[in-house]
C-alpha cells in the first residue's frame, strides 16, 4: 500500500530521519518503536501529509486512501460533545454510534468533550480516527500516560475494533510491549536521527496472542533492540 | 444578586434625590426631575424619535465595523505578510482621535448620513481587528491539522472549529466596541446631525438646561442596559457555555 523513502528530515538544521525506508501492507499492523525523541512522531506526520517539507517520497499503490488518525494528544473539539466530534470528523454518522459502542462510549455521547477524562478522551479520539472508516489508521502514542490497567483494556479496545474491520495501521510508540501485543510487523529505530536497525515479522503463531507469548516476545524485541545499538 | 443589584440601584437614586434637594441647584436637578422630563419628552415623542434615529446609527455602525473589522483582523492574524504591510495603519487609525476624524469625513464628504455612519464605523473599526487579530493568533494549529486529517470542509471547519475559537475575541469586541460606539455617535450627531440624542443634548446644552441633557443621558443608559441584559449575555452564555 505505501513504500516510504524518507531519505532526509530536519528541523532548523537538526537532523531528525536520515535514511528511513520501509514498506508497509494493506491491513497490516505495523509498530514503530524506539527511544523518546527518535523522530517518530515526525515520520507519522509526514505519512499523515501534515508536513511536506522532507527530501525524499512517498509511494502510495491504489486509490489516495482515507486517512484516520490520533494524535499523542486526544485534540477533540471541547465544545461539541463526544457524538458531534465525531460527526464533524465522519461522513458515515452510523460508524460514529457503532464506533461509541464499540469502545464502550454510548453512555458518553452527548457529554462535551471539554469535561471528559483524559483516558476516556483517548478513546473518543480513537473511535473518531476507526469511525471515518479508514484505510490506513495513524496512531501516535495511544495509550501514552494511561496507567497500566487501561493500557490493557484500551489495546484490547483497538484489537477489537481492527478485527470488526482490519485496515493498515501505522502504530508509533516507544513502548515495545504496545508493539508485543498488537502487531505483525514491528520496525526498531535508532536514537535520532531515525533510521531502521530492525525490521521483525512477528511469527504467526504468537501474533496478538496476549498474556505471556506477548511478553516474553517484549523482552526478546528489548534484546534485540539493545545488542543492536 | 439580582437584590444587591437593585439595592445598590435604589440607594444610588435615594442619595442623588437627597443630595440634588439639598443642593437645591438648578444645574443639579433631583432624580425625580429627571424622570418627570424623561417622561414628558416620551408623550411628545421627540425622545423616542431621537433615541430610534442614534441607536439606527449605532446598529449600523455596530455591524459594519464588525464586520469590517472582524475580517481585516482575521486576515492579518493569519498572514504575517498582509499584517507587516498594514500594522502602522491600523495604529494610526487605532490612535487618531475621534473627533479629528469625525471633523474630516464631514468636510469631506458632506454633513450626510452615510458620512455620519462612516465616520463611527471608522473610529470602532480599528479596535475590533486588533482584538480578533489576537484571536485569529490564538488559533490553535493543532485542531485545523484534525480537521485536515478528516478532511472536513471549509466552511463547517470555519463554523465549527474556527468561530469557536474566536467567540470570545468577538464578544470582547462587540462589547468594549458597543461601549466606544455610544459615546462617539453623540459626538457625531453634535457635530454634523441635526436630530438623535447628541444634537438634542446640544441643544439643551446651548441653555444650560441640565435636566432635559440627564432624561436623554438616563434613557440611554436603559437601553446600553436593557441591550447588555437582554442581548450580549445570554449571547454570550450560549456561545461561551461550555467552558464553566
Amino acid at each position: 500500500m505505501l513504500t516510504a523513502e524518507i531519505e532526509r528530515k530536519a528541523f532548523a538544521g537538526r537532523v531528525a530521519i536520515a535514511g528511513l525506508r520501509f514498506g508497509l501492507a494493506a491491513g497490516e499492523i505495523l509498530a514503530i518503536c524506539g527511544p523518546s525523541g527518535c523522530g517518530k512522531s515526525t515520520l507519522l506526520r509526514l505519512v499523515a501529509g501534515l508536513d511536506a517539507d522532507f527530501d525524499g517520497a512517498l509511494r502510495w499503490t491504489g486509490a489516495t486512501p482515507r486517512l484516520g488518525m490520533a494524535f499523542q494528544e486526544p485534540r477533540l473539539l471541547p465544545w461539541r460533545t463526544v457524538r458531534d466530534n465525531l460527526a464533524l470528523a465522519n461522513a458515515v454518522p452510523r460508524n460514529a454510534a457503532e464506533m461509541l459502542d464499540l469502545l464502550g462510549l454510548a453512555d458518553a455521547a452527548d457529554v462535551l468533550a471539554g469535561r471528559l477524562s483524559l483516558g476516556m478522551a483517548r478513546r473518543v479520539a480513537l473511535a473518531r480516527a476507526l469511525a471515518v472508516e479508514p484505510d490506513l489508521l495513524l496512531l501516535d502514542e495511544p495509550f501514552a500516560s494511561l496507567d497500566a490497567a487501561a493500557v490493557g483494556a484500551a489495546r484490547g479496545l483497538l484489537l477489537r475494533a481492527w478485527t470488526a474491520r482490519p485496515c493498515a495501521v501505522l502504530l508509533v510508540t516507544h513502548d515495545l510491549a504496545d508493539a508485543a501485543a498488537l502487531a505483525d510487523r514491528v520496525l526498531l529505530l535508532s536514537p535520532g536521527p531515525a533510521r531502521v536497525v530492525a525490521d521483525v515479522t512477528v511469527p504467526p503463531s504468537i501474533r496478538r496472542a496476549g498474556g505471556a507469548a506477548a511478553a516474553e516476545l517484549a523482552a526478546q524485541l528489548a534484546d534485540y533492540f539493545s545488542v543492536e545499538r | 444578586m439580582l437584590n444587591t443589584r437593585l439595592l445598590s440601584l435604589l440607594a444610588l437614586l435615594a442619595a442623588w434625590e437627597a443630595a440634588a434637594r439639598l443642593a437645591g441647584s438648578r444645574t443639579f436637578p433631583a432624580a425625580s426631575h429627571v424622570a418627570a422630563a424623561l417622561w414628558r419628552e416620551t408623550l411628545t415623542g421627540a425622545l423616542p424619535l431621537n433615541l430610534g434615529l442614534t441607536l439606527w446609527r449605532i446598529a449600523a455602525a455596530f455591524i459594519l465595523s464588525m464586520l469590517l473589522g472582524s475580517a481585516l483582523g482575521i486576515a492579518m492574524g493569519r498572514r504575517p505578510r498582509l499584517d507587516r504591510a498594514l500594522d502602522a495603519w491600523l495604529t494610526g487609525l487605532l490612535n487618531l482621535p475621534a473627533l479629528v476624524m469625525t471633523v474630516l469625513i464631514f468636510v469631506w464628504f458632506g454633513l450626510s448620513e452615510a458620512s455620519a455612519i462612516a465616520a463611527v464605523t471608522l473610529n470602532k473599526l480599528p479596535t475590533t481587528a486588533v482584538t480578533l487579530r489576537e484571536g485569529a493568533r490564538a488559533l490553535d494549529p493543532a485542531l485545523m491539522e484534525v480537521a485536515q486529517i478528516f478532511r472536513v470542509p471549509r466552511g463547517l471547519v470555519l463554523r465549527h472549529v474556527v468561530l469557536p475559537q474566536l467567540a470570545p475575541y468577538l464578544f470582547a469586541a462587540a462589547r468594549s466596541g458597543l461601549a466606544l460606539i455610544w459615546k462617539v455617535v453623540l459626538v457625531v450627531e453634535l457635530l454634523g446631525r441635526s436630530d438623535g440624542v447628541g444634537f438634542q443634548i446640544e441643544v439643551y446644552f446651548q441653555v444650560f438646561d441640565v435636566t432635559g441633557i440627564l432624561a436623554y443621558t438616563l434613557a440611554f443608559i436603559l437601553v446600553v442596559q436593557a441591550l447588555e441584559w437582554g442581548v450580549l449575555q445570554p449571547l454570550e452564555r450560549r456561545a461561551l457555555g461550555w467552558r464553566t
